[in-house]
Formats: C-alpha cells, structure tokens, sequence
C-alpha cells in the first residue's frame, strides 16, 4: 500500500468552539490507484487531504493511529524531512490555480525552482524537465509560456501549470482538491484528461476530492463517501454508484440532475431535506440520522456497524440498502 | 404564434475596457445581435461557458446596462419606456451567489417584504402578512423570519432570495446560476422549488447556468451561447437528443452524470478559449471546432432555422445536415 | 459489542439556525474592550454628572488659597483634594469640568467629520466616474495641508471660542472618513444585494443609507475613534497654543497651558491634566483596536 490511514481525526476552532471536521476516517491508496473522496461542502473531505499534507491550518489538532505513506509515518516525520516529501514523493493540486501560484514570478521560475530545490540540478537541466513536463499536459509553445505570468494564462491553461508543477519530480502520489471545480465543462474534460493520462504513464496514486459524482464516475477506481467528517461508503467505483447501499449516497446520486429523467421538468429531483449538521461533540450515531428518510429507532442509540455488502462495499449503516430491499422482497 | 412576454431583438453590447489610465480604449462585444423570446410560464434556458456573455444579456434585461444595439420588449413595450416602479415589479432577479445576494444587515422578514416596502405596497402588517406567506411558500420555517442572513445556510438564503423575487409577483425571473454556488443535494431542492414555484405561480424564467444538465432538466427551450453569439437554439430535448452545432455536442460531451462510467472523453477541441477581445474570423468556433473546414475561417454563418421544428443553429455543416449524418 | 454512552450530545435539529455569536457576546469576552470600555464610560459620566461631582464651583477664585498642594503632599489640606491652582480654584473641579470640554469637542469634530466625509466618500465611491475624481482631488487637497497651522490660521483669524473650535476641527478631520467610506462603498456597491435593490427600482437614498451604510459601520466605528482621540488632543494644542478654548473655561489643553508658568514648583498642575489627556486618548484608542478586533470578519 502507498497510502495507509487510520483513525484520522481533525479538530478546528471555530468561534471558540471546537469543531470536528475529521472524526476517525480510514484510507487506503494503492500505486497506479485512483481513490476519489466525494461529499458535499463541509463534509471534511478538504481537511483530510489537508492533513496527509500536513497543512492543516493554526489552531487545527490532528490525531491518527496510523499516517503512513510507502511506510514512513508522516505524522512524526521532521519539518524538513516532511518537506523534501512534499512536491517530490507527495504532490498536491488546489481548487483555484490563481492563488496556487506566485503572481510575481513567472511559470518558467516557478517550474525551474521546484525542480532544482528536490532534485539540485543544473538551472539548464530544469528547463529542459520544464519544457517536457509542460508538452507532456497539452501546452504548446512551452518555451514561450515560461516566460509568462500566471496573470497572463487563463483558467484553465493556469490549471494545467499547476499539474505540471505537481508532475516536475515524478511523484508517487497525487492528492487534487477539487482541481477542476472552478473551470468550465470543456476545459474540465481536457484537465482531467490529462490528469488520468499522467497517472496511467508514471503509475501515479491519485487522491481525488471532489463533490461532483458526474467526475467520479468518469475517473474512479474506488469511493469513498464522507459525510459530516466520517466515510459512510467505501467500495468500488461500480458497487458504489451502481447499488449504493448507504441512504446518503443513494440520494446524493439521485440528485444529480440526468438525462435519463426524460420530460422537461416533469419529473421532481430526489433531494435530500436539511443541511449537514456541524458536531463540536464526539457522536458516534450516525451522522446523517437526521435527515435520514430510513431512520429507525436504533440509529438513535447505537454506532452503526460497519458491513461488508454483497456488492462488496463496506457500508456504516444498521439497514443497508441492499439488506432493506431484501427484506421487502 | 401568441405575443411573447419579453422579446429581445438583437442585441448587441460592447464595453469599451481602457487599458491604463490614458490608454486607449478597446472595444469588447460582450453580445452580438442575440435575439430571444419567452412566453408566459416559459423556462428558457441559456447555457454556455465563461466569457459567452450569458451575464451581460441577464443585465440588460434587467435595466443594469443598456444595450449598445437593439431593444427589449416586456408585453409589446419597450423596457426602456417603463417607469422604473412597473420594470420592477415585471422582472426580478435571483444571483448566484447566496452570501452576497442579501444584505446582511436586515432581518429575512425585511428582506422578503423589500419590494412591497420599497414600492409602499401595503400596510406594514400586511407588508410582514405576505412576507410570512412567502416565507411559506419556498419552505422557510417561521422562525427563520426574525433571523439575520447570516444565521442561514445557502440553500435557505437562496429561498430568500427566490421569496423576494416572487413577493411582487414578477411576470419574469431572471435566474443567473441560481444553484452553482450550492451542494448537490440542496440543488435538487432549490431546483424542485422553482419549477413548483413556476407551477403555482405561472411565473416564466430565464434561465442561466453553466451546467447543461440543470438546464437539460428544468428549460423548455434552451439557448447555447458562445462569445457572445448564440449558436444553437429550440426546444431543449430535441437539441439535447440531437445537437445541430458542434460545440453544443461538445457541451454534451463534457457533461458527466454518475451513471455514465465511460471515462474521460476525448473532446476534439483544438486550441485554447480565445481571447474575447480578438475575436476569431468567419465562424467564431472555427479555431477549437472539431469539423471545422477551410470555409468556416472566411464566412460566418447565420442562425438558421433547420427543418421543422423551430431548431435554429449557426452552423456552416450542421451535424443533423443530411451530408453530415453517417448513413 | 458496547453500547456507547449517549449523554450529552442531542439530535442535530434539521434545517438548524446558526447561531449567531452576537457583538455583545464577544465583547464581553475581550479584556481590552471592558477595560478601555470602562474607563471611557467612566469619563463620559463624570462629564455628564460634573455638576453633582465637583466639590467646588470650578471658577470660584480664592488668592488666599492659591498653589495649595494636592493631597499627597500635604495630608493637612484635606478640603482641596488635587490642590488649587494660580488663582486659587479647585483643581479637581476644573478637571472634572475639563472632561465635559474635552468630550464635548471629541463629541461634536467626529460628528461633523463623519457626517461630511462620510457624505462625501459614499457619493464617490457609489457613483464613480468623474464625481469620484473630482471628491478624490477634494480628499487629496485636504490631506496635503497642515491640520494644526490651518487650524491655527483659521481661529486666529475668527477669534477662538469653544464653538470656533468644534467647527474648525470638524471641517478638518473628515479625511478619513471619506477615504474609508470611499473605499468600503466601492466594495459593498459590487454585492449582488445592491443589484438587487437597484433592479427592484429602490430611490438612491435607499440604496445609500439602507443597503451600503449599515454595511461599512464596523470600519466607520473605528475611524471614529481614533478621530476622537486626534480632536482631544488637537483641542488640547491649540488651547495650549493660546487660540483653543479661552480663559476661564476649563479645558485641559488650557490647564497645561496656564501652568507651565509654576511648573517647577508645582508640577501637579502639569501632571494631572496631562494624565487626564492621556487616559483619555488612550482609552479612546484602545477602544477603537477592540472593535477592530471584534468586528473583523464578524460579517458576511
């Protein structure tokens, strides 16, 4: 295993309170793997890549039984040891390319620094690395576009300098936040493009967080499905979208808006009511039990276990999905 | 064909962007000759990426800027006739963005009631009787009415937001990305509420998002716009089904919903987005467009109407022209 | 398996209000608040009560007292607590009475500042164009003079009285009200609840006072304060100057002035308006860091 995570739990201050915005979650990325992380706006999923980073912000507390990548424990590791990780072994990309990158430098720098800082080559051989990595995510004229600002791109070729900075060392995991978030459809599908061809080539681990189960399903080999800091699904691309077995996902899928629904607003969206609940105390019920339209006496007192359906994915539910329509058939 | 409620007849709008302090000015044509109608209890859908102007065209309908060429008609009259009282309370907006579309400083009651109050429809009480009845209506508990904006999530402020919108009961709403600045699953909400909205009320919407499935799901009739012109429009599922201009089949193929596992397609687009302030010759897609011919450089191709059905498209070679569909 | 403990924690209650820590809550909780808070409060009575505090008419004069020493130097002359000074008034109650003219000139500057730069940063900042650089060139002008030597010029040229200062000092410090308001009405007119109130046909004055004005009050509230504080100490030079407040009214600025004569050999008439000035200054200012502090972010 690349990646292993055990028990990761981060707590925020928020407001004098404190917040539990990661409350005991366990990963697992294997190399070439693409591991998407999916849930809505405060579900934890930016804080728990946060946290395999180490870039938690002030104030955050991060604990964990297990926070290994390729067996080095990252949570003891030095500031400097854990940085000659960072942008060499681990490399990370953000939601919004603009603040990713320094405005007062130009990309070719920016590249060239990266590179030379992990590997200490000649500022020659970076250029060259530079201009290979850029052809190699679909920029052309390279050379020119390292003399540029990142003022001067637009989103989406921004984007694109970013997962080239990311790519500059060959790294063995990949983690993307929301990459593609704030780019259009058509620059989304060639970003992602790029990202899956990169991650084939050089056998990348890819942690993916996103909201967007459209893109899940076009790049996942496994899901996990986070809800108010905890996975309530973990299985295969397949077994998740195709037979979900925790009521959150059935009806976060059922409300995406598809074509399959047919008639012009004739047919009503499933959505979910309420919003997701904040927890500043440990709760170990299920955390979507108020807005669970399942809901039974016994997710009022006890932890849901954790079971393994037949479809294969582990789900956190006392009535799993499948288990329920076993029972009325 | 009946009267429609709001006709625009094309529209043209172009800023003039100054480049430092006594540079010289560059004009930038936000909207090209754009030409709509909606009718009563019509959704219209207009969808397209940053940059197609889709933001301008909901200004102009709404009074914020006036259109450099062309005219808008609201019942047969010109909207720049209206006294500003009766523009108001015809058309209403909702924004995108939930945390800046209301003030932070009024309670949901007084943000509700503002264009009964601004407009001194009514007595206070019968001001805050409405208000509550709204409140109601987009399904707001009671208790949220004396709360400030800032206690609500973003899907409760985006139903104050459509509350005020409908309180005056606007003929038209302008809908600019109502839903993306949400979470899916409030989206499905707020998308259930509008066309229930529209049910009861018999309101007709302009529709703007970025997102082709939302449009796909809640317009009637839908508009594809890029750099400022429009390229495709007619009914939304015979386009949906079978997309006359190639960009709009690109648009289709970036759309991703969870049940399509097919990977991540291969666009066939060339090139990067164009600059909007050198735009291209002859057919403004040409340079991305994946079937572009020589041809499609030099001339530029009106929006035609095709067929039967009112299906326009700005298109050299159609991809539903008899030439083009594989036998 | 164990059946985990549930005491404390309650059912998330669907569709739940957040709960609004409120200005007051958090004020209560900041130390430099309540401390600095106190003391202004406590200024601003004896200013208001000085007639039920000062133990003497504050211009009665007594030459057979004059120069009395304050309490601690002599424990024998207890009926003039802080002493008397060169014509034999008491001192505490002309301090106490000093308060009143402090705070009535900190009072009444900042407010017609605020008023006439907050007029004139809300008009540029909501209209732009060349209203904003011709309110802009204004702002600019006024910021390029010399407070203190026009103010000097003008009350010289007038004749000084409390009146002529209040109006000079508040027809000089609008400044940064009007930079402030400017720049904060820039921002707020680009929210999406200002489209709206437009859209919805709303007159100006709605949109100015109703929908931008309750917006910008945080950063206006601490302009405020440290205009406060810049008039007390402004009244103070120029009463100190001789062209401030005029004899006998007891301002500390004069104070100071009329005992810098018997400083050497009575140095508490130096010292006790002196400390006055700086605790209220102080205070004032201190005031103003707090609710920076607390209003920072507060709004969304």
């Amino acid at each position: 295993m690349l990646l292993q995570v055990r028990d990761l739990k981060v707590t925020l201050q928020d407001q004098g309170q404190r917040l539990r915005a990661v409350r005991g979650v366990d990963l697992d990325l294997a190399a070439g793997e693409t591991l998407c992380v999916v849930g809505e706006s405060g579900c934890g999923k930016s804080m728990t890549a946060l946290a395999l980073m180490q870039l938690l912000p002030r104030g955050a507390e991060l604990s964990s039984s297990k926070l290994q990548f390729d067996g080095i424990e990252l949570s003891k590791l030095s500031r400097h040891k854990l940085s000659a990780l960072r942008g060499r072994r681990i490399s990370m990309i953000f939601q919004e390319p603009m603040t990713a990158l320094n405005p007062v430098f130009t990309i070719g720098d920016q590249l060239r620094a990266v590179y030379r800082r992990h590997t200490g080559v000649s500022s020659a051989e970076a250029q060259a690395r530079a201009i290979e990595v850029l052809e190699s995510v679909g920029l052309t004229n390279a050379e020119l576009r390292m003399k540029q600002f990142p003022h001067q791109l637009s989103g989406g070729l921004r984007q694109r300098v970013l997962i080239a900075m990311a790519l500059m060392c060959e790294p063995e995991m990949i983690i993307c936040d929301e990459p593609t978030t704030a780019l259009d459809a058509t620059t989304q599908a060639q970003i992602l493009r790029i990202l899956k061809e990169a991650q084939s080539a050089r056998k990348m681990g890819m942690l993916f967080i996103t909201h967007d189960l459209g893109v899940v399903a076009r790049i996942a080999d496994r899901v996990a499905v986070m809800y108010a800091g905890r996975i309530v699904e973990h299985g295969s691309r397949a077994a998740v979208l195709r037979s979900p077995a925790h009521p959150y996902t059935k009806g976060l899928i059922a409300s995406v808006p598809r074509p399959q629904d047919g008639g012009t607003g004739s047919k009503r969206l499933a959505s979910i009511p309420g919003n997701v609940p904040a927890f500043h105390h440990e709760d170990p019920r299920c955390p979507f039990l108020s807005r669970c339209p399942k809901r039974m006496s016994i997710c009022t007192r006890e932890a849901p276990p954790v079971r393994q359906t037949e479809a294969g994915q582990q789900v956190a539910c006392h009535l799993p999905l499948d288990a329920q329509e076993a029972l009325t058939a | 064909m009946s009267k429609p409620l709001l006709e625009a007849r094309s529209l043209s709008h172009i800023y003039q962007l100054r480049r430092g302090l006594l540079g010289k000015t560059i004009p930038l044509r936000a909207l090209n000759e754009v030409s709509l109608n909606i009718g009563d209890g019509e959704i219209l859908g207009v969808v397209g990426e940053s940059g197609c102007g889709k933001s301008t065209l909901a200004k102009i309908l709404l009074g914020l800027e006036k259109p450099t060429e062309g005219e808008v008609l609201l019942n047969g009259r010109p909207l720049s006739d209206y006294p500003r009282h009766e523009r108001a309370m015809a058309v209403q907006p909702v924004f995108q963005d939930p945390y800046g579309s209301l003030n932070p400083s009024m309670s949901v009651e007084d943000l509700i009631a503002l264009p009964l109050h601004i407009h001194k429809i009514g007595t206070r009480p019968e001001r805050r009787q409405k208000a509550a009845k709204m409140a109601d209506q987009v399904g707001l508990p009671r208790r949220t009415l004396s709360a400030n904006p800032s206690q609500l999530s973003g899907g409760q402020r985006q139903r104050v937001a459509i509350a005020r919108a409908l309180v005056a009961g606007p003929k038209l709403v302008i809908c600019d990305e109502p839903t993306s600045a949400l979470d899916v699953s409030v989206q499905a909400q707020i998308l259930n509420l509008l066309l229930d909205l529209r049910a009861e009320h018999d309101v007709a919407m302009l529709f703007i998002s970025h997102d082709l499935s939302v449009i796909q799901h809640m317009a009637d009739r839908m508009m594809v716009m890029y750099l400022g012109r429009v390229v495709e429009e007619g009914g939304t599922q015979s386009i949906f089904a079978n997309p006359d201009h190639p960009y709009t089949l690109v648009l289709r193929n970036a759309m991703f919903t969870p049940s399509d596992e097919s990977g991540v397609p291969d666009l066939g687009l060339r090139g990067n987005f164009p600059n909007p302030m050198d735009i291209p010759s002859g057919c403004v897609f040409h340079p991305r467009c994946p079937m572009a011919r020589p041809e499609c450089a030099r001339t530029s191709p009106a929006l035609e109407r095709r067929g039967n059905d009112d299906r326009r498209s700005a298109c050299l070679f159609p991809l539903t022209a008899p030439e083009n569909v594989p036998a | 398996m164990t059946i985990p403990a549930l005491t404390t924690p309650s059912l998330p209650e669907e569709e739940t209000l957040t709960v609004r820590l409120g200005f007051w809550r958090k004020a209560i909780a900041h130390r430099t608040f309540l401390f600095s808070g106190a003391i202004l409060l406590a200024i601003t009575l004896v200013a208001i009560f000085a007639p039920m505090l000062a133990p003497y008419d504050p211009y009665a004069q007594n030459i057979a007292m004059r120069l009395k020493p304050p309490f601690w130097h002599d424990a024998n002359v207890a009926e003039h607590l802080l002493g008397t000074d060169q014509l034999g008034r008491d001192y505490l109650s002309r301090l106490i009475y000093g308060a009143r003219i402090s705070m009535t000139i900190a009072i009444g500057a900042t407010l017609m500042s605020a008023i006439i730069g907050i007029t004139l940063g809300l008009v540029a900042g909501y209209f732009g164009g060349w209203i904003d650089t011709a309110i802009s060139t204004i702002i600019t002008t006024r910021l390029s003079m010399p407070i203190i030597l026009i103010a000097l010029a003008v009350v010289a040229l007038i004749g000084p009285s409390l009146q002529v200062v209040i109006v000079v000092l508040g027809l000089l410090l609008w400044d940064q009200f009007a930079v402030v308001t400017r720049v904060a009405t820039q921002q707020v007119a680009a929210r999406d609840y200002v489209t709206a109130a437009r859209v919805l046909g709303s007159s100006l004055a709605h949109i100015l006072f109703r929908e931008i004005l309750p917006n910008i009050r945080a950063p206006l509230m601490v302009v405020a304060t440290v205009e406060m504080a810049h008039a007390v100490l402004l009244e103070a030079a120029l009463s100190f100057l001789g062209l401030g407040v005029q004899a006998p009214l007891p301002s500390w600025g004069l104070m100071l002035s009329e005992a810098k004569t018997s400083m050497f050999f009575s140095p508490w008439l130096i010292v006790l308006p002196g400390a006055c000035l700086f605790i209220l200054a102080l205070a004032i200012n201190l005031v103003g860091d707090a609710l920076r502090d607390l209003t920072a972010g507060g709004r969304g």
